[in-house]
């Protein structure tokens, strides 16, 4: 734990900006030593000051949703004024200067950044170690953004931001029975934000609820020059179109690969949503969902190579400062022919083209999350559909696809495992369709309490 | 004067007003290739059977009422990476000896359904993938290549058998054939027109368009082989073009830039005062000369060919492995080396050519075309195909002519080829190369056919062809 | 500045052919060395060094947006 997280833990009256801020670092006080989700925690005057620095904007956009919200940012983001260490030894120790695009917006839109959290090693993994599941502290809350997931589940901020390579956004959500929704690819702006994978990164929240994602998005969106993935494309009015409901909403429901990889608790959760929304209107469609097989594969190879891209002259320096899995991934992305990477790129090119008709049949896709439950601390593989596979495999088999096509995805909470652990569904809409995304999502929620529940961590922290 | 001798347009309108049949002028077409065949060697395929059906169709049916429109009848030659259903496809290698499409690639199906009619397969080098074309020779001179890789359809036209020829340009496939034949070749914007059907060198290089006698028809086929087509993940969705218009615009207050850099080094003296000798001519009708330094001209052929092997060893992976002696061993060379180039890169090239990118929209702030040299000299021999620039610095053909056109496909810009000068020792054909901003195709075609309206180079015939018709 | 990458011997490219699963054997490597050497220095060169940051053309667009 860093010097500022135990001073938090110890001396949890700091005062600092809203009531709402002195309850999240209350809560985390009380959690924290628990679910190791922070690796920076900000001290009372910060605080103070960037309430009182954003007061008067708030005043001018009248009180927003997320005024006065406290907030935390997995430590891949650039926050002014402090390190962004990503993970990772091998990262700059040194304060950077100004803040990432997302997290400048998210406090000019009134929200008050608390902290950093957990991330798995420059993102590449989902184990974030020494995070830990609220759910079940034996167990890994996922990742890459798994800090983040663990602290909105926890209850300690409303509100935190991660970043989806292959599923980091969606698979900690999964996990630790929270919102995470992976937003259109472009839509929000990654200056300042450390790459994993520049053709597959997109960055988005992780939330208590789903307006509250809505609403992060509606504040983030818009154009980010200094990046050039970012696309100018309209805000997408997520929040103004969260009632819309489901009525007439084709949903696809895939027949292979998706339900029948998934456990069968978790395949009946999932099917009990799509039951759920039909009943609200929503008509349900067997689709097949193109190269469903194939994604992690060619996810893997684009991810490593241009990994070992970014890394190559601090991995070539410095290759004792990594983790031996995010090494061995690095070793495997600069032994990468260029053919498969072309094959890897071919396919997606070709993914697109398909996709373009899938989402002529229907709106959207209703998928499980995550196939089974996340694997315990330090596990080096884990199961799924009968297979013993690696950790990384075993969690993103369902959410690599979106990142392909750079399709908005929303993880949900939707009903918990025989072993009392979060289920989650899975709504991915087309390209540029967030609000519809969020809006299905958001019917759902209404409709259920799943989002409700609280994580046995309370129980245990308040005795 | 027989009736391929007529120029395109002349033959459109004779086929409009029915006074000439597309029988007729299809016979003379097949002709005409049976009498330059035996000295140039530029079809793969003659389709003579089924070009004269079609041709008796048209016939029948503009006499019925039904023209089609300016296509309609004329003959067209197809490089032989273009698939055409039922007629073999080789793309000039043993590889697909034996390989008959089912169906036609986009870019026939639309210009056959315009009323064009097939006359034959011309040849390629192997796979596209060099710019010699070793099976055919110069029109001009027949011991000279006719550049590549879509050098069969540079000599079909050259040669008068045909007015309009389709190529692809990956690295120059189709303005260097152009530039060394003497005809004109216009390569669209990357994303303008289709791919389907065609094989593959540089998923990401890859462009298709014409080779023509003329001006007027490389903006009539380019036009009708364009549109939107999901197949292929590079179409931009963007209404059908129509730069009829262009064809008799003014020039007068457009900015032409003259590189000071890239485009004169290790070129000919010969070939870059050809290139200014017709900027000069469209700056006499009222154009503005800029000059203009190209950005990151260090990594331009480093991107090329980085992106060109890594991509094309990913397309040819399973015939490499599976029968490697098929392919010509100066194919299997470039197949193999791509196979050992490293995924990081390539990651490189491709950021790389995103800079070059940024960098060619800043340089065309201050002009709206570009011009300069489309090939570092005229047509080599075909048994010594090199570019000797001194003792020490003897460069591959292949590689020459490719480096001055490269900078058009890695920025997807358009680029149209037009004869500008025939040198003086031996009178060979040399083009330069007007580049435009992204989907202003209609620019380049512009200052093309206002240059041709005011010389001679463009829309000649080789000699070679005067003499055979002068014997017969 | 990073060292300039090694000279490309023959153990070298096979070693980057055994990345790609590539079946050209050593004798042919050892025969065409010389040929693949030109070609794979430029895909590898100095030039591509200094380009920072900035993210790979895929679906390479030409549009200036």
């Amino acid at each position: 734990m860093t010097w500022n997280v135990q001073q938090a833990v110890s001396s949890p009256a700091s005062p600092g900006g809203t009531s709402q801020v002195a309850a999240a670092l209350k809560r985390l006080a009380e959690v924290e030593t628990r679910i190791r989700a922070f690796v920076d925690v900000f001290p009372g005057e910060v605080l103070q000051a960037q309430a009182q620095r954003h007061r008067p904007r708030q005043a001018s956009a009248g009180s927003g949703p997320l005024c006065g919200v406290p907030f935390a940012v997995k430590d891949l983001y650039d926050v002014a004024g402090r390190a962004t260490r990503s993970g990772s030894a091998a990262s700059d120790p040194e304060p950077v200067a100004a803040d990432a695009t997302a997290v400048a917006a998210l406090r000019a839109a009134g929200a008050i950044l608390i902290g950093k959290t957990v991330t798995h090693e420059y993102a590449f993994g989902a184990m974030s170690p020494p995070a830990r599941n609220p759910w079940d502290l034996s167990r890994v809350p996922s990742g890459s953004s798994g800090g983040s997931a663990a602290a909105v589940a926890a209850g300690v901020v409303p509100v935190a931001l991660g970043t989806d390579t292959g599923g980091s956004i969606r698979m900690p959500a999964a996990a630790c029975g929270v919102v995470g929704f992976k937003p259109t690819f472009g839509l929000i702006g990654r200056t300042g934000i450390f790459p994993l994978s520049s053709t597959l990164d997109h960055a988005g929240p992780i939330t208590a609820t789903v307006a509250l994602a809505a609403a992060v998005v509606d504040a983030l969106a818009g154009a980010d020059p200094a990046d050039p993935g970012s696309k100018s494309s309209p805000a997408p009015g997520a929040t103004e179109g969260l009632d819309r409901g489901v009525k007439g909403i084709r949903l696809g429901i895939p027949e292979p690969f998706f339900f029948e990889n998934a456990d069968a608790d978790v395949a009946d959760a999932v099917m009990a949503a799509a039951v759920t929304l039909e009943a609200a209107g929503a008509q349900l469609v067997p689709v097949t969902f193109p190269g469903a097989r194939n994604c992690g594969d060619a996810v893997l190879a684009i991810a490593a190579a241009e990994a070992a891209h970014v890394h190559r002259e601090r991995f070539a320096a410095r290759p004792g400062d990594y983790g031996e899995d995010v090494a061995e991934a690095l070793r495997m992305g600069a032994s990468l022919s260029a053919m498969d990477l072309v094959d890897a790129y071919r396919f997606q090119e070709a993914l697109l083209s398909e996709a373009a008709g899938l989402f002529e049949q229907v709106d959207a896709v209703l998928t499980p999350t995550m196939g089974t439950a996340p694997p315990e601390l330090g596990a080096e593989s884990m199961v799924l559909a009968g297979q013993r596979v690696p950790t990384l495999t075993g969690m993103n088999a369902m959410t690599v696809h979106a990142n392909l096509l750079g399709a908005p995805a929303l993880a949900v909470p939707a009903g918990f495992s025989t072993r009392r652990l979060p289920i989650s569904a899975q709504i991915i809409a087309a390209p540029g369709q967030d609000a519809l995304a969020l809006a299905i999502g958001h019917a759902y929620e209404s409709l259920t309490e799943w989002h409700t529940a609280t994580p046995p961590v309370h129980a245990l922290s308040t005795a | 004067m027989e009736p391929y001798e007529l120029s395109f347009s002349e033959a459109a309108e004779k086929i409009r007003t029915r006074e000439l049949s597309p029988v007729e002028l299809v016979e003379s077409s097949l002709g005409r290739i049976k009498e330059t065949e035996p000295a140039i060697n530029a079809f793969a395929t003659v389709t003579e059977e089924s070009a004269l059906r079609q041709a008796a169709a048209a016939a029948q049916e503009i006499a019925n009422g039904h023209y089609r429109g300016p296509l309609h009848g004329i003959p067209l030659g197809v490089k032989d990476l273009y698939d055409t259903a039922g007629v073999l496809t080789t793309s000039s290698s043993r590889v697909r000896a034996d390989y008959v499409p089912d169906a036609d690639s986009v870019a026939v199906a639309k210009l056959t359904a315009a009323g064009m009619i097939v006359v034959g397969k011309t040849h390629t080098h192997e796979f596209a993938f060099g710019a010699t074309t070793p099976t055919t020779r110069n029109p001009w001179d027949t011991s000279k290549v006719p550049g590549g890789s879509s050098g069969g359809s540079g000599a079909a036209v050259a040669s008068g058998s045909v007015t309009v020829a389709l190529g692809s340009d990956t690295g120059g496939s189709i303005r260097i054939p152009a530039s060394v034949c003497g005809t004109v070749g216009l390569k669209p914007t990357y994303g303008r027109a289709p791919r389907c059907g065609v094989a593959s060198l540089s998923w990401s290089l890859d462009h298709v368009g014409p080779l023509t006698r003329n001006v007027r028809e490389a903006a009539l086929v380019m036009a009708a082989m364009s549109g939107y087509d999901r197949r292929d993940p590079a179409s931009v969705d963007l209404p059908a073009p129509d730069w009829s218009a262009d064809l008799d615009g003014s020039v007068a207050g457009v900015r032409i830039g003259i590189p000071v850099n890239f485009y004169n080094e290790r070129v000919q003296p010969e070939a870059w005062s050809a290139a200014m000798s017709a900027a000069d001519v469209v700056a006499s009708l009222g154009a503005e000369l800029v000059k203009v330094e190209i950005p990151m001209a260090e990594t331009i052929m480093a991107a090329e060919w980085t992106i060109m092997l890594a991509e094309a060893s990913s397309y040819h992976q399973e015939a490499l492995r599976d029968t490697p002696e098929l392919f010509t061993d100066e194919v299997r060379v470039l197949l193999e080396a791509g196979e050992a180039v490293l995924a990081t890169s390539y990651i490189n090239a491709l950021r790389s050519r995103t800079l070059m990118q940024a960098g060619w929209k800043d340089m065309f702030r201050d002009i709206d075309v570009l011009l300069a040299p489309t090939v570092p000299g005229p047509g080599v021999d075909a048994e010594n195909p090199v570019f000797a620039w001194a003792a020490d610095d003897v460069e591959a053909a292949t590689s020459a002519y490719s480096r001055v056109c490269a900078p058009a496909n890695l920025t997807g810009l358009p680029a149209i080829s037009v004869p500008v000068a025939f040198t003086a020792e031996g009178g060979l054909p040399l083009g330069a190369q007007v580049i435009g901003k992204p989907f202003c195709e209609g620019d380049v075609i512009r200052i093309a056919a206002a240059y041709e309206a005011a010389t001679d180079h463009v829309g000649r015939v080789a000699p070679m062809s005067m003499r055979v018709s002068s014997v017969s | 500045m990073p060292d300039p990458a090694p000279a490309l011997t023959e153990d070298i490219v096979a070693t980057v052919l055994g990345f790609a699963r590539s079946n050209v054997d050593p004798e042919r490597i050892a025969d065409k060395i010389d040929q693949y050497r030109p070609l794979l220095e430029m895909s590898r060169s100095d030039v591509f060094r200094p380009l920072g940051e900035i993210p790979p053309a895929t679906a390479f667009n030409a549009r200036w947006e």
